[in-house]
């Protein structure tokens, strides 16, 4: 393997991670409050959206990002008035939220393509750091990496993640302590929003220069297996949203060479192209397998808290 | 307390899934508005094949969004251009119905007084071979099907002439000789349409190698990631069959020095220009056409409509706008090959 391959694998692994990375960010920081967020998949699928029609109007990737990271949080907004103020059941509400996502999606970038708006005007692309094709790196990933130790340090080093924590393990505790708990949770659902809105972003503006109509494709419900393969830490999270993308950029790879797909084929178990597909899911499922089960989950996840 | 907060909001949560799914059901048929504006005298009077005509009303299936700027969208084209050109009646389509719901689909359209039905995919063609004989009013065309019945007729496209043309352009241009193919799914459509064009490729360059890979989805950030596999290991120009996720394609295209492009299914020359050498089209509105032509005429099955290059429904469409030359000996190669595929002495599916 030559230095200009590894260098390639490595990028190109890391930028289709980011989107993962950044949803299960937020969702990490959501489930460590206390609060279950289904619907990291429609806020993942606004944000792309809003980062494609901000951009293009604009002419500025930038503002794109910006205006993702606060659609992003005014749809959490809606969660977190369902399923924190009103104390809705979180798991409906999260569902609710990615149906919604899916069909606003698709009706207003429908009209927005239709009304000739966006035509002409060209989607000014995230211009990469460094590199340019497959060995490049943007802006939004170098931002989701640099978060994780952030997100560590907030979280372990700090007395507001001590509180942040206190909130998803013991709520009563935490509001015995004088924290607001649902005015906390509601502030984090924003978070969690903004973090969905940066990784939709990461995915239309950062990767694929377009918004299609359900082009997340699940990448809000793998985030969300990636916060409890990741044990509900940063570090955990991206190690395992590296290791799913990593083993989708190598099945891509192998697909390209030609002596992996003689050798399937010799081994007569009929079509090979399933395997190469079904890599990272399997990869996935045996390194959920082999991981230790001492991990529990914070103790109030999806409990409603009412301020005595 | 809790009673007195609870109570006023108890229908919040259900009215927010009502919209969501208002929101869902406008996403399908935003579209389409307006489509059922009728105008059956037109229709009456529409047909050129003379004898009894009968007043169409057209519905149609896709497999995928009508907005995919490829399969789904030239099917939602060419429902239109019945309507323009024949005068008839459309229902508003529906887009990727669950493969375990079509059937109930086609009945409802039966019920709303359809008498045409448009299937875009071989994947309806079990669904509509069983629901074909309790809808006797209703003529079932499937695109790309091979079930038969008195009201139930394919189109077959034959596609494998338009990808063998491309095949043809692909060998010349390649300077690598190595020539890639990114596929959504293995299926037998996809399969057939890749194998003309390694025909095609090995017809003009012998030394030329292709090789071909399967995304698994739509999804555009994936097509853009195997694409760029394939970039990296040498391979120059890149094909694809990935509806949506051909914009991915293009994306990686664009971002790869000497590396070109050949768009798939309908003219996509606004993807990847000015790397685009052009694209394979099954030109579908045309096809759709003739059939509906058909059918008014009193056709209702039995037999599969061929769309092929003779009928000029599948050919090369050249995109203006590439940067680099097709020389004149390509182009020349490439309108004998049409010549030879219309009159039927070369038959890329044998």
């Amino acid at each position: 393997m030559t230095t200009a391959l590894i260098l390639s694998l490595v990028l190109q692994s890391l930028a289709y991670a980011a989107p993962v990375l950044l949803a299960s960010l937020g969702g990490l920081f959501s489930e460590r409050v206390g609060v279950v967020n289904i619907g990291l998949e429609g806020l993942l699928l606004v944000g792309a959206l809003a980062a494609v029609v901000a951009a293009t109007v604009t002419g500025s990737a930038l503002l794109g990002v910006l205006i993702a990271l606060l659609v992003g949080g005014a749809l959490a907004a809606l969660f977190a008035l369902f399923g924190v103020v009103l104390r809705r059941d979180q798991v409906i509400v999260g569902t609710t939220l990615n149906f919604l996502a899916l069909g606003l999606t698709g009706m207003l970038y429908r009209a927005w393509s239709a009304s000739g708006s966006g035509g002409g005007k060209p989607l000014p692309p995230l211009t990469p750091i460094v590199g340019d094709g497959s060995t490049s790196l943007n802006a939004l990933t170098l931002l989701a990496l640099l978060l994780v130790p952030a997100a560590h340090w907030l979280l372990f080093r700090t007395r507001l993640g001590v509180i942040l924590r206190a909130t998803g393990e013991v709520p009563e505790a935490a509001a015995a302590g004088g924290t607001a708990v649902s005015r906390l949770r509601v502030l984090v659902c924003l978070l969690t929003g903004g973090l969905c809105g940066l990784g939709g972003a990461s995915l239309s503006l950062g990767i694929s220069s377009a918004f299609t109509e359900g082009m997340t494709n699940g990448r809000g419900f793998i985030a969300l297996a990636v916060v409890v393969f990741g044990r509900w830490n940063p570090f955990g999270a991206l190690a395992a949203s590296l290791l799913f993308a990593a083993a989708d950029v190598a099945q891509a790879r192998l697909q390209t060479v030609a002596g992996v797909q003689n050798w399937l084929a010799s081994l007569h178990l009929g079509d090979t192209y399933p395997f190469f597909l079904a890599l990272p899911y399997v990869l996935t499922l045996v390194a959920l397998a082999i991981r230790g089960s001492k991990v529990r989950p914070p103790a109030a996840l999806g409990q409603p808290f009412e301020q005595g | 307390m809790t009673q007195n907060l609870r109570r006023p909001t108890a229908f919040f949560v259900p009215s927010l899934i009502v919209f969501a799914a208002l929101a869902a059901g406008c996403a399908q048929q935003s579209g389409s508005a307006g489509d059922t504006a009728a105008s059956p005298a037109a229709s009456a009077t529409a047909s050129g094949t003379g004898g009894k005509t009968m007043a169409l009303k057209v519905a149609l299936i896709t497999p995928g969004k009508i907005s995919d700027k490829g399969w789904s969208q030239s099917a939602y084209e060419g429902q239109q251009r019945i309507k323009a050109e024949l005068g008839a009646e459309t229902s508003p389509p529906v887009e990727s119905p669950a493969l375990s719901d079509v059937a109930s689909v086609f009945q409802n359209q039966a019920q709303e007084g359809n008498t045409l039905i448009f299937a875009h995919g071989s994947e309806f063609d079990a669904a509509a071979k069983t629901v074909a004989a309790s809808v006797p009013q209703t003529t079932m065309v499937v695109m790309g099907g091979r079930a038969i019945a008195p009201n139930l007729m394919p189109i077959q496209f034959a596609s494998g002439q338009a990808t063998y043309l491309a095949g043809v352009v692909a060998g010349g241009m390649t300077r690598t000789n190595k020539i890639g193919l990114v596929g959504v799914q293995k299926i037998p459509i996809i399969v057939a349409a890749f194998s003309a064009f390694e025909q095609g490729v090995k017809s003009t360059n012998s030394e030329a190698t292709v090789t071909t890979t399967y995304v698994g989805s739509e999804d555009i950030a994936k097509a853009k990631q195997q694409t760029q596999a394939l970039l990296d290991s040498g391979v120059d120009v890149v094909m694809h069959n990935a509806n949506e996720g051909g914009k991915g394609v293009a994306d990686a295209v664009m971002a790869k020095d000497g590396a070109m492009f050949i768009g798939a299914n309908s003219d996509q020359s606004d993807l990847a220009t000015p790397k685009n050498l052009g694209s394979f089209i099954l030109d579908v509105p045309s096809a759709m056409l003739a059939v509906a032509k058909e059918v008014q005429g009193g056709k209702r099955g039995g037999a599969p409509y061929m769309a092929g290059v003779k009928d000029k429904a599948v050919f090369f469409k050249y995109n203006t706008k590439f940067a680099g030359t097709i020389s004149d000996s390509l182009r020349a190669k490439v309108t004998e090959v049409e010549t030879a595929l219309a009159s039927g002495t070369l038959d890329p599916s044998k």
